[in-house]
Parts: structure tokens; sequence; C-alpha cells
């Protein structure tokens, strides 16, 4: 079962940065100011409602391990251009570029 | 926060369900390229929450709560009537009778413990527990006994709630199982 009921603001705002290019984690959080507590629980919802990918990269150091990244997928894209359109996102978000 | 990042995302693994474990796995290998302890802390910290709050809303979290709740529940029943059996005993028929209550608070407080043990079990004993209490009923309305201390109509009563009791048990077990059973709702 699905709700339809307009996403959060920290919502919109994890929307907005990956709108832009994919994203590590860490980076995101960095970048949207959200606590890892309230990002990964984003990230799994909107991956759950097929919004979002993830996949692994190999590090770019030698010795890290793999890291994942998380991109939107053409109905993510869909999604976050409908909920960040000026005459529907909240006002705090409408400096932010898409 | 005074437990390493190590041990924060240990007491993720634990409480993340296995449909998450994907997750995990990333949030274990992005810890690696926080420098600074104090950010591995805080990002640990959160990767702690995020386990908590899906574990929770997991099947198996859900079901773990309904049924403490439901615990809880019978135990503080049980309390309440081990309190009122050991109040105003002045005579033969209320030691009868407080002990009686004893009785059956320890029977609710096995009901408590099973519904946190097993949904099968509590189904066995909610069943014969309703079967005993309802053929009590039956008898007791139906032959009236005269007993020492202790009217019969006393005893139908506590057979009644009893039987009620064990039928809401019965059908709070078969819910729940239905409720949150993977086989049924995971295609």
């Amino acid at each position: 079962m699905t709700r339809n009921r307009a996403p959060s603001q920290s919502t919109c705002l994890v929307l907005s940065e990956l709108c832009q290019q994919p994203q590590y984690g860490y980076a995101l959080m960095k970048k949207t100011g959200l606590k890892s507590g309230t990002l990964y629980p984003i990230l799994m919802r909107l991956k759950d409602r097929g919004f979002l990918t993830s996949n692994w990269e190999e590090p770019q150091i030698l010795g890290r391990p793999p890291r994942q990244s998380y991109e939107l997928t053409p109905n993510g894209r869909a999604y976050a251009n409908e909920v960040l359109a000026p005459d529907t996102q909240p006002a705090i978000l409408r400096g932010i570029k898409t | 926060m005074i437990l390493s990042p190590q041990t924060w995302l240990k007491w993720a693994a634990k409480l993340m369900p296995p449909s998450r474990k994907d997750w995990l796995a990333a949030m274990q290998n992005e810890l690696e390229q926080i420098s600074g302890p104090a950010e591995q802390n805080l990002f640990a910290f959160g990767c702690f929450k995020a386990a908590l709050l899906e574990g929770a809303r997991s099947r198996k979290g859900l079901s773990w709560l309904a049924r403490s709740g439901g615990a809880a529940a019978l135990f503080a029943f049980s309390t309440v009537l081990i309190l009122m059996s050991t109040k105003n005993i002045s005579g033969p028929e209320t030691l009868a009778l407080s002990k009686l209550m004893t009785v059956l608070a320890v029977f609710y407080m096995c009901g408590a413990a099973l519904l946190m043990a097993s949904l099968k079990a509590l189904k066995i004993y909610a069943g014969i527990g309703f079967c005993i209490a309802a053929l009590m009923m039956s008898y007791l309305l139906s032959a009236a006994p005269s007993y020492a201390y202790l009217p019969s109509k006393y005893l139908a009563a506590l057979s009644f709630e009893t039987a009620g009791a064990m039928a809401t048990l019965f059908m709070a077990s078969i819910y729940l199982n239905w409720l949150y059973d993977p086989a049924i709702h995971d295609a």
C-alpha cells in the first residue's frame, strides 16, 4: 500500500541534490545538511518506490572498500521535477537549482 | 554517544531487517570514508537510529511491539488480581476467593510469557483455557453446586471472564499471525 502524501522538506533537499548528479551517502549528507539517521530512511523510501537506484563503485583510493552511489531513475526524475516545481515546492527550497 | 562507531554499527546490524542488509553494508563502507572520530561517531549513531526505525517498521518489529503491549497488559491485569487477592481477607470465604484469584493471576502471567515466546503456543494455551473455562461455566450455571466457601455464582462469573479473556487471546494470536506473517504477505 503506497501513500501519496507530499514529500517532506528533507526529501525535497535530497531529490534536488540527486537531480544534479549521482551522489555517495556521505556527500549527500554534507550537501543537504541532513544526518545519516534522517538521510538513509529517505533514500530507502525513494528506492522502495522505484525513484532511486544504487550502484556499488570501486574505491578511488586503494585499500578502501567499495562505495554505494545513488542515482535517480527516470521515474525518480519525473517525481523530483513534479515536487520541486516552483509552484509546488516549499518557499525554503525556491533558491535551489534543479 | 560513548560507544565506538563500530559498536553502533554492530547494533545496527542486529536491528536492521534482512531485506535492508544491503543498506547496512553501504553504511559500513561509507564509514570508512569519513575522517575524524566525532564525525564517524555521529554518522554511525545516525545509522543505528535508521536501523532502529527500520527494525520497528518491519513486520517482525511490529509483531514484537504488538505482543509486548499485549503481554504488558496481561501482566498488569495479573498484578491487579494479586493485589486484590491480598486485600480484605476477613474469613474463609474471602481467603478461598483470594486463592482462586491468585491462581488466575498466575494463569494470565503464563499467557503473557507465551505471547512473547510463541504465537502457536499461545493459540494452544488460549484454546485449552477457553475450553476449560467454558465447560466450568456451563457446569456451574446448570448444576449450581454449593461449595463450602465459594458461591457458585462467583465461580461462574470468574469462569465467564476467563473464557472471554482466552477467546480474545486466541483471536489476537490468529490476527497477529495473519498480519505479520511474511509468508502470507510477501509474495
